[in-house]
């Protein structure tokens, strides 16, 4: 969930509006699949390159590369590790998105950790940005998306009652895969 | 999720939105950059939560930020108050993020310990 958050927090920086994550655990086709996607605003051929190097630069260029540390470059580094493939598509004005496919039963494959407690850092941290987040393993998902909520409650979005019910809703959603993963 | 549920839940919401007053007198910022992340800012980010929720604190505004910059003091959290100085502190862990949420926010008694820097308003970090 490490480098799902770093990506979520570029996006953040960045100045996107909607982000858009997608956790998708596969072990009967031995697939684990990461998608973030936003409406930054995207990065051109040039800055991709930098950010994906900037790992193996110096601090120098790190500074040059703007709001893009080496995070980006880590994350790649876990996906090869373990035998995955990293994708990062980006176009100035329309957004980025990143995609990791792993082996699911990889040894060096990082587990994912506790997805409530990371989800809940950048849904109640970040309230100006609409996340739309879907969970899914084997045949079971949730999906929580936030741009229906703000839509009803408007103004309102940005109290306790609205921040309770959407952990509740993330709370439910892992507790219902958890259960389908034992049932699995 | 269905329309009833989210109905209630705007009536609730803006019942609690009516109560509370029109500016929040303090903004907690929690960078949460790669450094932070792998240092556990999002640890912190979720005892700060978890303790506004507990303490029922409704002029705490806790929100995420990118990376501060300043990597090897990571996790850290900026405590800004009206037209004072902001406190950067710096090296936390959930627990000491819900001490500068008692003693800080709740008490006015910063946590000195973990002070890293203190900032004018308006001065660009």
């Amino acid at each position: 969930m490490l480098h799902v958050l770093d990506v979520a927090m570029n996006a953040v920086s960045a100045g996107a509006r909607t982000v858009k994550i997608s956790l998708c655990e596969d072990p009967e086709a031995d697939r684990f699949t990461i998608v973030v996607a936003d409406d930054g605003p995207g990065m051109s051929a040039d800055m991709i390159d930098r950010v994906l190097r900037e790992f193996a630069t110096t601090t120098t260029e790190t500074k040059q590369a703007g709001w893009v540390g080496f995070g980006l470059a880590l994350f790649r580094g876990t996906v090869e590790t373990c035998d995955g493939s990293f994708r990062l598509l980006s176009r100035p004005g329309v957004g980025t998105l990143v995609e990791a496919v792993m082996p699911y039963g990889h040894p060096d494959r990082p587990p994912l950790g506790n997805v409530a407690e990371s989800l809940q850092a950048l849904l109640l941290g970040c309230v100006s940005i609409n996340w739309c987040l879907t969970h899914r393993i084997s045949r079971h998902q949730y999906r929580l998306d936030t741009r229906p909520v703000r839509r009803i409650v408007g103004a309102a979005y940005d109290t306790r009652a609205v921040r309770e019910w959407l952990l509740e809703r993330i709370r439910e959603g892992e507790a219902a895969l958890a259960v389908g993963r034992q049932t699995r | 999720m269905n329309l009833d549920d989210l109905r209630r839940l705007r009536e609730k919401a803006a019942r609690e939105l009516a109560l509370r007053s029109e500016h929040r007198r303090f903004r907690v910022v929690v960078c949460m950059g790669t450094s932070g992340l792998a240092k556990g800012s999002r640890e912190v980010m979720d005892a700060l939560l978890a303790e506004v929720d507990r303490l029922e604190l409704d002029d705490v505004e806790v929100v995420a930020t990118g990376s501060s910059g300043v990597e090897d003091l990571e996790p850290i959290v900026t405590v800004e108050e009206g037209g004072e100085t902001p406190v950067v502190y710096g090296q936390l862990d959930a627990d000491a993020a819900r001490r500068i949420i008692t003693e800080h926010v709740v008490k006015g008694r910063k946590v000195t310990q973990y002070v890293i820097a203190r900032r004018l308003p308006g001065e660009v970090s």
